[in-house]
């Protein structure tokens, strides 16, 4: 799902060659021949989508995957009576729709500009086309759709097994920076999407960041200061002792 | 044995048995045995047979199960592993030679195309689960299960139809938080004891609560 990418600043090309150079980052295109990948951007656009935007809904046709190139798509469904469910954030450099376009063709979800973002839609057409003229984006979409499935299964794993301490903790842990020591990291969204992401309610996130004060985590805004990386570590995961602390 | 192991995994059940077993093996390890290392391109897949593989990068970060593969993704995509893999429990399953894989799949691109077709299917039903378990809550999601085994509207008792280790997986949670589950609802006036029969005062209570409209 991540693909090398200097800055979100760096990632706005300035015309086609560009995009072609952005798309063959992508894990999904690497290896496929500069003619392919100049074939699939020449199909492919960037479009602005601001704060707030709906990129999709559920159920409509999928026609095209989407990369991020800045700012950030919530992707989430919704029940009858309007309750939000945030299956997952996606931050440059990341892409996704990969299964909705080549599976039965429907978007299961709603995706969202969160803030302001720049997009690279890379049409269905394009996508088939790769797949039938270069057996290796067959196998690169392969071995895409078997990452997202790891990363989607590690989520169920952690909404079916953690607390909600835990997973609020495992979070934290899993920012950038969040390495050992006294360190302060930045949450990537607000409290309220933070709270849908991990699946827990608004005022159950602010209970849980009370409990997390003791273990010396302090949260002011977007900062999240940890006074001992390790000594948190140890305390959310059960048998995490010295030898777990000093392996991370 | 590898045939049956390929038949448990709806992407390896593409392989011809025959084709599969000239780069595949049986593969047995301990428990805590780390089966394939992060920030490498693995020289073999896994299928899991039998037991756990825990995914582990800094902390633990997912663990798999029977009929779940292991290594594919990097592979396949040319990029190191996110993550360890490290047995949970003693592990058996296959290992599937990656180079072989590949040589085999080249020029097989029907084969790729029905994995596409089956991950894509399975990413699918992932998304409705994730979204499932972040929207009810551990007691929202006992009380629907409760309701279903009763046509009744006010009062009922109900046998659980596994015992409550099973009821657990089930319902996606560990068996710790079933109990809690079991407490919380018993403001609702349901009384389970330690055997499978469940006693409930108001079944439609049951069901508002599992439609969410009260937390």
């Amino acid at each position: 799902m991540r693909w090398p990418c200097p800055s979100p600043g760096a990632c706005r090309p300035e015309g086609e060659q560009s995009l072609a150079a952005l798309l063959g980052r992508l894990p999904l295109f690497r290896g496929l021949s500069a003619e392919a990948i100049g074939a699939i951007a020449a199909l492919s656009a960037i479009i602005e989508v601001p704060r707030h935007t709906l990129l999709f809904g559920e159920g409509a046709p999928a026609t095209a995957l989407h990369v991020v190139l800045s700012g950030q798509i919530k992707v989430f469904s919704l029940t009858s009576d309007g309750r939000e469910s945030i299956v997952e954030v996606f931050s440059p450099p990341s892409f996704f729709g990969v299964a909705a376009v080549l599976g039965d063709g429907r978007f299961p979800v709603h995706a969202e500009a969160l803030y302001d973002a720049t997009v690279i839609r890379v049409p269905r057409e394009a996508m088939l086309e790769a797949l039938s003229s270069q057996p290796l984006a067959a196998l690169r979409t392969v071995g895409a759709l078997a990452r997202c499935r790891m990363a989607l299964a590690a989520q169920i794993h952690q909404l079916e097994t953690l607390s909600p301490l835990q997973r609020v903790a495992e979070f934290i842990l899993a920012l950038p920076g969040a390495e050992h020591g006294t360190v302060t990291v930045r949450l990537p969204f607000n409290k309220e999407t933070l709270a849908g992401r991990l699946g827990i309610r608004r005022e159950s996130l602010s209970r849980v960041l009370a409990r997390l004060k003791p273990l010396g985590v302090a949260v002011k805004g977007y900062d999240v200061c940890i006074l001992d990386v390790a000594a948190l570590r140890r305390a959310v995961r059960p048998g995490c002792g010295r030898d777990c602390a000093a392996a991370t | 044995m590898i045939a049956e192991a390929l038949e448990t995994s709806p992407l390896f059940a593409l392989l011809p048995a025959t084709d599969a077993a000239g780069f595949a093996r049986p593969l047995h390890a301990p428990a805590q045995a780390v089966l394939l290392r992060r920030g490498e391109i693995p020289a073999s897949v896994l299928l899991i047979r039998h037991g756990a593989v825990d995914l582990v990068a800094g902390g633990p970060m997912g663990r798999l199960g029977p009929g779940e593969v292991v290594g594919l993704d990097a592979l396949f995509s040319a990029e190191p592993l996110a993550f360890d893999a490290v047995a949970a429990t003693p592990f058996e399953g296959v290992a599937l030679d990656g180079q072989g894989l590949l040589a085999f799949l080249d020029g097989r691109s029907d084969i790729l195309h029905a994995m596409i077709a089956i991950l894509s299917g399975q990413l699918r039903d992932q998304i409705r689960q994730i979204a499932d378990l972040k929207l009810h809550s551990c007691a929202e999601r006992l009380a629907g299960f409760l309701a279903t085994l009763t046509p009744a509207q006010r009062d009922a008792v109900v046998t659980l139809p596994c015992d409550k280790q099973r009821l657990a997986r089930r319902l996606g949670m560990e068996p710790a938080t079933l109990s809690r589950a079991f407490a919380r609802l018993r403001a609702l006036g349901v009384h389970a004891g330690r055997g499978a029969r469940v006693v409930i005062e108001d079944v439609a209570a049951l069901r508002r609560l599992a439609g969410g409209s009260e937390s």
